[in-house]
Order: structure tokens, then C-alpha cells, then sequence
């Protein structure tokens, strides 16, 4: 079942209708419609909104995996046009431009998919900085994937 | 959202599971990773421990100097009320650099000294003056990033029934631009965040191809505009309707400083003198639009692409980090007219960035000597 199926199917069961759903969570109604029909994406700390407002785990609404695929989707520009093994190649170029410490940070997100207080946990830094990291990495692999596209 | 594509979740995955092995095997080093954050953390540590001793050495000296010259009842009351207004705190903990406000700051690795010290400092422009009144208290902070940002608040601060302190009406700030550039974080927010922004519909959004920094408008630092577009916008609304707008800033850009500004050992000049010395294999054109006009960019193919690419990254990375600097150092300015900073993936090598509120914040908005805003609508986000 897709996402969107998922949150709608909740909401019916919580006998919710959109617009209510969308006043709990201070969202448009437009926006739950959205998440609904698969047009966007809820984001991972709405995801856990969403899950304390239907009483399920929030893997139930969207797989974490999922997630952390997608917040790399965002990172890819529409004009990147490269097949998967350039973007391999990109990739690895991208990863070796980074300091070792952010490398690891983001490999252990995206590539063993760890959550932030395991990886806060491994490297003994706080959750707060690991999130930091994390976003600075991905803006700069934006900037690198525009650069290419350039 | 934004700029983006929905790239085929299997080709993602290729892609993940293309990561270099020795990368993999790397992440492992679970110690030796530790190892480099906690240097990081001592060095800086180590750094301002040192800023630390100096001003303790100073404030002692200046204490039994002015104890043996006024040695008189007044002169030390006053010394202990300055030392009281002007705390001073040190952030040395590199891990909450994080999203979160430049006075977030609640760490175990907090040190506190007091003003005489941070006078000292060769950044420190606004410190110097005494605090005119009991109620004015003046501060300096050293940010998550290790950055010296100063303010002054003035009287209307009032303190509500559970504590907290609040600002009535806009406040004059000062903050200082922070020259040292390690560690430099994106600092946000106000409460909401950028997707509810995104997603209320109350907020009223403007036209989308007007962009703040495309405009070549100019203004003098220390004032602030509100364009044209989002003046007639707000003769529509009313007092209570919230704008989406892109406060464009490009005003407080200073190219020269911005050049030579050092990030991670590098400034911009430099790297592109290095640019400009690799020899250019011939030049091609581009052609796009924007805000509906045909533009035609002619660029040069220079015969080492692979080093060009490099520079021209890199020379990128430092605007990006510069802009983020200025950025940081409006938070407060922003934060005491009643405005939270945002900025978005898709806009960070620009000199603007986004805000909302209702149009008195804006029509009010006050900003430092050194600060100047032109306010557009934001609808190009939406």
C-alpha cells in the first residue's frame, strides 16, 4: 500500500476527515490532501505526529527507509540527468571532497540507514550535531549536483 | 518540493550501494571518528580557554587598578552592576551548532566571564560603550559556531508571569559581523516551520517570478524597504494577514570583504586567480530565461575541467558560508522585530532569504547601522 493510501486509510479509522486531521496538525487541509495522494511527502517529524495521532508505529505510515531516500531524492536536481553509474561515480567524488568524520556521518545514515541516536551513540557526539551535519552534508550535495549540471 | 526530481527508489538504492568500500569500512572506525570529534572540540576548547585566561588576567588587573585609583564605594557598586548587565557567555561546545538559535545554549562546556574580557576582543565594535542606564544591558555571545555576536536591547523588555522575558515592539540590536569563520551553522528559526509556513493557507504569497536579489535595487545601510509589489499586496490585506516575504540583502554584501574573506584556509580571490591561470580551451554559450527574458551567458571551456570544477566549487562553498555568516548575524535583529530566518535548499547561494509576518512587522522593522533589507513577496517558494 502506498503512503498516501496508508495516512488516508488511518484518518478513516480515527474517523477524521481531512480537514480535521490538517487542524491537529496546524497543516492546510490542501496539504493533507497532498500526503494523501502521494503528491508530497510528510516529513519524518509530521510522520511522528501522525503516528501519535492514530496510535501506530510510524513505520505503519511510512517506511523509514523511504524517508532517508527520499531527503537524498531532494538533494538531485530535475536537470541531472546522468545514469546510475555516473551518479555513482558522482557520488563517490562528492564523498571524497568531505572530511572524514561528516563522510562517516553520512554513509552511516544513508548507506547502513543507522538512526541519529545509534550514530550519536558510535561516534559519542551529540544528537543535535549529527542533525547538523547531516543537513550541511546534503546542502552541499545539492550545490555539487547543481555545479555538475552547470 | 522545490527544485527537485522523484528520482526510481531501486536507482537510488544502486546508487546508495555504490559508496566506495573503503568509505564503508572507514565509517567503522567508530573510535578514531570519536577521536577526531573530540579534537575538534578540545582545540576549540583550548581556543577560547586561552581568550579566557587573558580576560581574567585583564579584569584582575583592571580591578586592582580602578581599586586603587577610586577606591571608593561607588566604583566598585559600579563594577559589579556592569559585570551583572554584561555577561558574557561562551558557547565551546561544538555540538549544539546546530539548527536552533544562537542562544541556544545550554551545555555542560558553558563558560561565563564577564564584559571587561570581551572589550578586548579585535572584533568586538559595539562593546565599548557603557551601558547608559540600569535598565539597558548590553551582551556579547560567543555563538555555537565560535563567532562573537554582540547586542544591545533597550528598555522596553518586560518579563511575563511565568518568567519568561519578552520584547514590547520592535528593539534597535547591534550585532556584530563575526569574522571567524570556523564552524559556520545555518541558524534558524522561529517556531513554525518552513513547511507549515509552506503549507498554511492563510499566508498570502505575492506573484512568483519576483525574487529579491534579481532586482538591482540598491539602498543605504541602516534602512529598509518594502518593494512595490509587496506594498500593494499589503493595501489589499489587513492588519492581521500574514505575508510570505524574501528580505533580499544583498545591500549588506561587502564584494571586497566578501573576497577576502578566509574560509577553511581559502578566500575567493585567491582561488580565483587560481581559476583564471588554467589555460581555456575554447568558450561556448548558454542560453536561458529568467523572469521571462532570454539571457545569453558565454562561458569558457578551460582545458583542465576537472580543476576548474574543483575551484569553482570550492569558491562557491565560501560564498555559501559567507551568506550563512551574514545570515547568522541578522538572527537577533530579526528575532527582536518579531521575525523568525529562513532559508531553504534551493536558495542557499543567495543573497536573500525568507520571513513572515503580518505587514506592521515590516512596515516597523528597525536594523543596525550596518544592515539593510529590501522586502519582496515570496511567492516564487510556493
Amino acid at each position: 500500500m502506498l503512503t498516501g493510501q496508508k495516512i488516508a486509510k488511518l484518518r478513516i479509522q480515527a474517523d477524521l476527515t481531512q480537514e480535521q486531521l490538517a487542524e491537529k496538525l496546524y497543516v492546510s487541509r490542501e496539504l493533507v490532501s497532498k500526503w494523501e495522494t502521494d503528491k508530497r511527502y510528510p516529513n519524518y517529524e509530521t510522520v511522528l505526529k501522525l503516528s501519535k495521532i492514530f496510535s501506530v508505529d510510524s513505520e505503519e505510515i511510512i517506511n523509514k527507509n523511504d524517508i532517508l531516500l527520499s531527503e537524498l531524492s531532494d538533494c538531485i536536481p530535475n536537470n541531472y540527468n546522468n545514469n546510475t553509474n555516473s551518479m555513482i561515480v558522482d557520488l563517490n567524488i562528492f564523498l571524497s571532497t568531505l572530511n572524514e568524520r561528516d563522510r562517516s556521518v553520512f554513509i552511516r545514515r544513508y548507506y547502513f540507514m543507522d538512526e541519529i541516536p545509534t550514530i550519536s551513540e558510535e561516534y559519542n557526539i551529540k544528537e543535535s550535531y549529527v542533525r547538523t551535519i547531516l543537513m550541511r552534508t546534503r546542502k552541499k550535495l545539492i550545490k555539487f549536483f547543481k555545479s555538475l549540471c552547470l | 518540493m522545490g527544485d527537485v526530481t522523484v528520482m526510481n527508489k531501486n536507482d537510488l538504492y544502486n546508487v546508495i550501494s555504490g559508496i566506495d568500500e573503503n568509505y564503508l569500512s572507514r565509517s567503522e572506525n567508530f573510535s578514531d571518528i570519536s577521536a577526531e570529534f573530540r579534537y575538534e572540540k578540545s582545540r576549540r576548547i583550548v581556543k577560547i580557554s586561552s581568550a579566557c585566561g587573558c580576560s581574567v588576567i585583564i579584569a584582575l588587573y583592571l580591578f586592582l587598578v580602578g581599586n586603587s585609583v577610586f577606591d571608593n564605594k561607588f566604583a566598585s557598586e559600579n563594577k559589579t552592576a556592569a559585570s551583572r548587565n554584561t555577561k558574557t557567555e561562551i558557547i565551546s561546545d561544538l555540538s549544539s551548532a546546530s539548527d536552533s538559535s544562537i542562544r541556544n545554549h545550554k551545555n555542560e562546556s558553558d563558560v561565563y566571564k564577564n564584559s571587561e574580557a570581551s572589550d578586548m576582543t579585535e572584533n568586538d565594535n559595539y562593546h565599548k560603550n557603557a551601558p547608559t542606564s540600569e535598565n539597558d544591558s548590553k551582551s556579547s555571545e560567543i555563538s555555537d559556531s565560535g563567532n562573537i555576536v554582540n547586542y544591545e536591547k533597550t528598555t522596553d523588555i518586560q518579563t511575563d508571569e511565568t518568567g519568561d522575558v519578552y520584547h514590547i515592539g520592535p528593539q534597535k540590536t547591534h550585532t556584530d559581523i563575526p569574522f571567524d569563520s570556523d564552524g559556520i551553522t545555518l541558524t534558524d528559526f522561529s517556531e513554525a516551520s518552513l513547511d507549515e509556513w509552506l503549507s498554511n493557507s492563510s499566508v498570502v504569497w505575492g506573484e512568483k517570478n519576483i525574487k529579491g536579489s534579481n532586482s538591482n535595487e540598491q539602498i543605504a545601510l541602516g534602512s529598509t524597504k518594502i518593494s512595490d509589489p509587496l506594498s500593494n499586496l499589503m493595501q489589499i490585506g489587513n492588519p492581521d494577514t500574514i505575508y510570505a516575504v524574501t528580505a533580499d540583502f544583498s545591500a549588506c554584501i561587502n564584494e571586497d570583504e566578501m573576497r577576502n574573506w578566509e574560509y577553511n584556509g581559502n578566500t575567493i580571490s585567491e582561488l580565483e586567480k587560481t581559476r583564471s591561470d588554467i589555460p581555456l580551451a575554447g568558450e561556448n554559450e548558454i542560453v536561458y530565461s529568467d523572469m521571462n527574458e532570454q539571457h545569453t551567458e558565454r562561458y569558457p571551456i578551460p582545458a583542465d575541467e576537472e580543476q576548474y570544477t574543483e575551484l569553482t566549487i570550492r569558491i562557491n562553498e565560501i560564498k555559501y558560508a559567507y551568506y550563512q555568516m551574514k545570515i547568522q548575524s541578522f538572527t537577533e535583529t530579526f528575532k527582536n522585530n518579531g521575525l523568525g530566518i529562513y532559508t531553504s535548499s534551493w536558495a542557499t547561494s543567495e543573497q536573500y532569504f525568507y520571513t513572515f509576518e503580518n505587514s506592521s512587522n515590516f512596515e516597523n522593522f528597525l536594523c543596525s547601522d550596518y544592515e539593510a533589507f529590501i522586502f519582496y513577496p515570496a511567492g516564487e517558494i510556493k
